[in-house]
């Protein structure tokens, strides 16, 4: 009897503090005009989003309307938020969720779960105007004010725009340019500009001494599973600046027929493997992740170690493909430092140049004459100026008479950006009847008053507001932001699509070597360089050698292999 | 219903109450058995015999064959990753096993400082995988403290393995992961051996002193066959993990494998982390799973039975 007691002491203990916890977790009331909130905890903090809950409130006082915001997470996103999204508005109590790493299509019709798992935003949010901080609409539809680049990212296979793209965010360089500055170096524009920063850091420059007796080496990088992407997404900027037309072939294995029709590479798709625009790459591919040249760790660190050796001197770097979140990634830890980085876009690829411009065109020039030529042009493309701009000022100072068609081009490549912020995208739950509530909310996210608190609160741009962040005080905020700011910016993203998705069950660039810049880095010895801070006597050519090996090698086999993935994917 | 009637006939109603609260008590874990394991590895199973459409295959066992036989379809050979597999499994269940039944039994004999070393032993044993991982990973980085001791010994300061540490360089990858495997062997069932050891009666020890047994004919003739049955539970363990262990190798390469290091366990794993992200077709890796759970699985049972016939029941 006595045991009994106590053990019912015991449960009751138990109750109670769980009661209380419970109580705790739910202490805000929900209430019909009060919407409720999910936001993953990503590179650009949260302190934008309780702003917004503020001035949303405000704006609508007199009807009530609330925002509560559950605790954000990292976790709040990819399939959880699917899972929760299945589960609906009855079980989460969830009307929005503001999160990353999913597919518009996973709640589209085609969604794992053979229902559509989301709201239509097109009548509720993009056929609207934004709604400013003190409640008025803007002039503008936010559908007008969203860049067509974005528009395939926040819809379904359907056509269906049920996502809402919350922040635009790149990869591209980061520089020291404390580092840079000793050695008088300005930023590179094109991919030799970027080698010749390598070489000159390298084997000593402007009186510092070469990298193994000054600690400062050209690059670093991430090759381990946290942050490898980073490098992934320079390897695609390069081969859609060189070939925006192959770049989409590349990812689908479709081409277009006489009549304009897709169709599809069934017989020859690994032929894409051989095209010179993936020659082209590699040779970039090989010089930056040569690993003589790397900050020693490179091949074996974590991202946040990468970030160590850009921010502090000993076996540090200048360069490191990173993207524009992060500044806010090492704010804490770097406080005093955030002035030292920089961000730009990816370097334009040198052989563009060289196809534009170089032997066997109308402007028959050398090799270093080209790289000279496109650097002006994309300085000018950086500075925002128009084509016929662009066209007059380079016949002005340059003597060359530049083709619109190729002055297009130069200014297309350098607005190629990998967008990473395309994964960011927000949901509203289909079965909430608080849609109106929470479309309006996502109506004051898309307005110009948010985009200007984000730049400030998230050091990040929003797609709806494409505009030089001059508040944050960091060049590398004000810097990044003029890439989304300008007018040739566009977005690309790489992932299989079309035949390709069919086919092939991974997003690898290469099917025999899953991570160029792992493999290149872990395996490679072909360098211009030795290892102890100088250089070994061999040409350029070392590259391009091993560059054409390793596209022979991949093509060679994804043709072998071709009837296989064909059989595997049920597709013969 | 007759059945009810039956139990309600047989048995008091304070059994009854007594029966249900058991069955209830175990109910959760049959049924996370039946969801997390039954349903889980049946559709694994049907998974390796269906292509993407759900049509019934048999491409993905060809796959299978190609991967061990050349490479398979995203250039990786298993037949390397395999031998590394045995490899490391042999020195740890051929080589140190033997070695930690001498070391736990000496150390429990109370020598000397016992108390020290055996706490030095179960250390690492108490620490988690991930932890341990980690420190052994910083130990043999390029600025580690092992890294440093070997180039005192002659290591070329420009390799891979001076300038990124051990784990990064095809010539000291694999060996340091052996070297790792061997000292968790060593310290690795320290904690159980020692329980079993404890258990044997001391008397046994003290009649065979008399009888004039040395301190090594006390442990082969009575302590080893005293513990047979956990050595017989151990080692069966052990054949199980033929393939599957991967020795975190995942962890050591920061998810690559790479520098000659992957086993099959981390390429089982590796080949689905990498499916992910494609249209989530997994049915090569189920594949490679049922091939090697059908050759694991004679060899669990002749192993077992072997086991069990080499022993004699041992009632201390």
């Amino acid at each position: 009897m006595k045991k009994g007691k106590g053990l019912a002491l015991l449960l009751a203990a138990v109750s109670l503090t769980t009661c209380g916890f419970t109580a705790c977790n739910n202490s805000e009331p929900v209430d019909g005009n009060t919407i409720v909130v999910k936001c993953v905890e990503a590179g650009f903090g949260t302190d934008w989003l309780y702003e917004l809950k503020g001035k949303f409130e405000a704006v609508y006082a007199e009807e009530g309307y609330k925002v509560k915001i559950m605790t954000p997470s990292r976790q709040i996103s990819g399939d959880t938020v699917i899972r929760d999204l299945y589960l609906g508005h009855q079980q989460t109590q969830t009307d929005l969720y503001i999160t990353a790493d999913i597919k518009t299509e996973k709640v589209g019709v085609n969604s794992d779960y053979q229902k559509v798992l989301a709201a239509d935003l097109q009548e509720y949010v993009y056929s609207k105007p934004a709604i400013s901080y003190n409640g008025e609409e803007e002039d503008v539809l936010i559908s007008d004010k969203l860049s067509s680049d974005i528009v395939p990212f926040v819809t379904d296979s359907q056509g269906v725009m049920y996502g809402f793209n919350w922040v635009q965010s790149s990869g591209g360089l980061v520089v020291n340019t404390r580092k840079l500055a000793k050695y008088n170096l300005e930023i590179p524009k094109t991919t030799n500009e970027l080698f010749d920063c390598f070489d000159k850091i390298y084997c000593g420059y402007n009186g510092v001494a070469n990298s193994v007796k000054s600690g400062t080496y050209p690059m670093t990088y991430v090759t381990g599973t946290n942050g490898q992407g980073y490098t992934v997404c320079f390897l695609n900027t390069l081969m859609a600046q060189y070939d925006p037309e192959f770049y989409e072939q590349f990812w689908s294995f479709e081409t277009a027929g006489d009549n304009g029709e897709v169709v599809a590479m069934t017989d020859n798709g690994y032929d894409v493997f051989n095209d010179e625009t993936v020659l082209e790459m590699l040779k970039v591919a090989y010089r930056t992740f040569d690993k003589n040249i790397a900050a020693p760790g490179s091949i074996s660190q974590e991202l946040n170690q990468a970030q160590t050796k850009m921010m502090t001197d000993k076996n540090g770097a200048v360069f490191m493909l990173n993207g524009d979140w992060m500044l806010n990634e090492v704010k804490l830890t770097y406080e005093d430092e955030l002035g030292d980085i920089d961000f730009v876009n990816y370097p334009v690829i040198s052989a563009l140049g060289v196809k534009l411009f170089g032997a066997g065109t109308t402007y028959n020039k050398s090799e270093a004459e080209c790289d000279e030529l496109l650097s002006y042009i994309i300085d000018l493309v950086d500075a925002n100026k128009n084509i016929e701009d662009i066209i007059a000022d380079v016949k002005e100072n340059k003597g060359v008479d530049l083709a619109e068609a190729d002055a297009k081009e130069v200014a297309r490549a350098r607005g190629v950006s990998y967008s990473r912020g395309v994964e960011h995208i927000g949901f509203m739950t289909a079965d909430s009847p608080k849609k109106d509530i929470a479309a309006l909310f996502l109506r004051m996210m898309a307005s110009d008053d948010f985009g200007k608190s984000f730049s400030v609160l998230g050091n990040g741009s929003t797609p709806y507001y494409a505009q030089i962040n001059t508040t944050s005080g960091y060049k590398f905020v004000e810097n990044a932001s003029k890439i989304v700011a300008n007018q040739y910016f566009s977005l690309i993203s790489a992932a299989s699509q079309g035949y390709r998705k069919q086919l092939l069950k991974t997003n690898s660039i290469f099917m025999s070597q899953t991570h160029i810049p792992t493999y290149i880095s872990s395996n490679s010895t072909a360098s211009i360089y030795n290892r102890e801070g100088g250089k070994n006597g061999s040409g350029l050519e070392v590259y391009t050698t091993v560059a054409k090996s390793l596209q022979k090698a991949e093509h060679t086999f994804v043709k072998n292999n071709w009837s296989q993935y064909k059989k595997q994917a049920g597709l013969e | 219903m007759k059945i009810f009637q039956k139990i309600k006939k047989n048995y008091s109603k304070f059994e009854r109450r007594d029966f249900l609260f058991a069955y209830l008590l175990i109910l959760f874990p049959v049924a996370q058995f039946l969801v997390f394991w039954v349903f889980v590895n049946a559709s694994s199973i049907a998974l390796a015999f269906q292509d993407d459409f759900g049509k019934f295959t048999w491409n993905n066992f060809e796959a299978v064959k190609n991967a061990f036989v050349d490479q398979d379809l995203f250039g990786i050979n298993l037949k390397d990753s395999l031998v590394r597999s045995w490899i490391l499994w042999l020195v740890g269940e051929v080589i140190c096993f033997p070695i930690s039944l001498i070391t736990t039994y000496v150390l429990t004999r109370k020598i000397v400082g016992h108390y020290v070393f055996r706490i030095c032993y179960i250390i690492p044993s108490l620490m988690g995988a991930i932890i341990w991982t980690l420190l052994i990973k910083e130990m043999v980085r390029g600025e580690g403290p092992i890294t440093l001791l070997v180039k005192n010994f002659g290591l070329d300061p420009y390799s891979n393995a001076a300038t990124e540490g051990l784990l990064w360089d095809d010539a000291t990858a694999f060996f340091t992961i052996v070297s790792v495997r061997a000292v968790m062997g060593l310290v690795g069932n320290n904690a159980v051996l020692t329980g079993a050891y404890t258990r044997v009666p001391n008397e046994l020890f003290e009649s065979a002193e008399l009888d004039g047994a040395g301190f090594f004919t006390e442990m082969f003739k009575i302590a080893i066959p005293c513990i047979w049955p956990t050595i017989c539970t151990l080692l069966t363990f052990a054949l199980c993990s033929i393939f599957t262990c991967d020795y975190n190798v995942y962890l050591f390469t920061n998810g690559q494998g790479n520098f000659e290091t992957s086993t099959i366990g981390f390429q089982l794993f590796n080949l689905t982390y990498q499916l992910r992200e494609g249209n989530g077709s997994y049915g090569y890796p189920a594949a490679l799973g049922v091939t090697l759970t059908v050759i694991t699985l004679p060899v669990v049972l002749v192993g077992k039975a072997v086991l069990e016939r080499m022993s004699e029941n041992v009632e201390v």
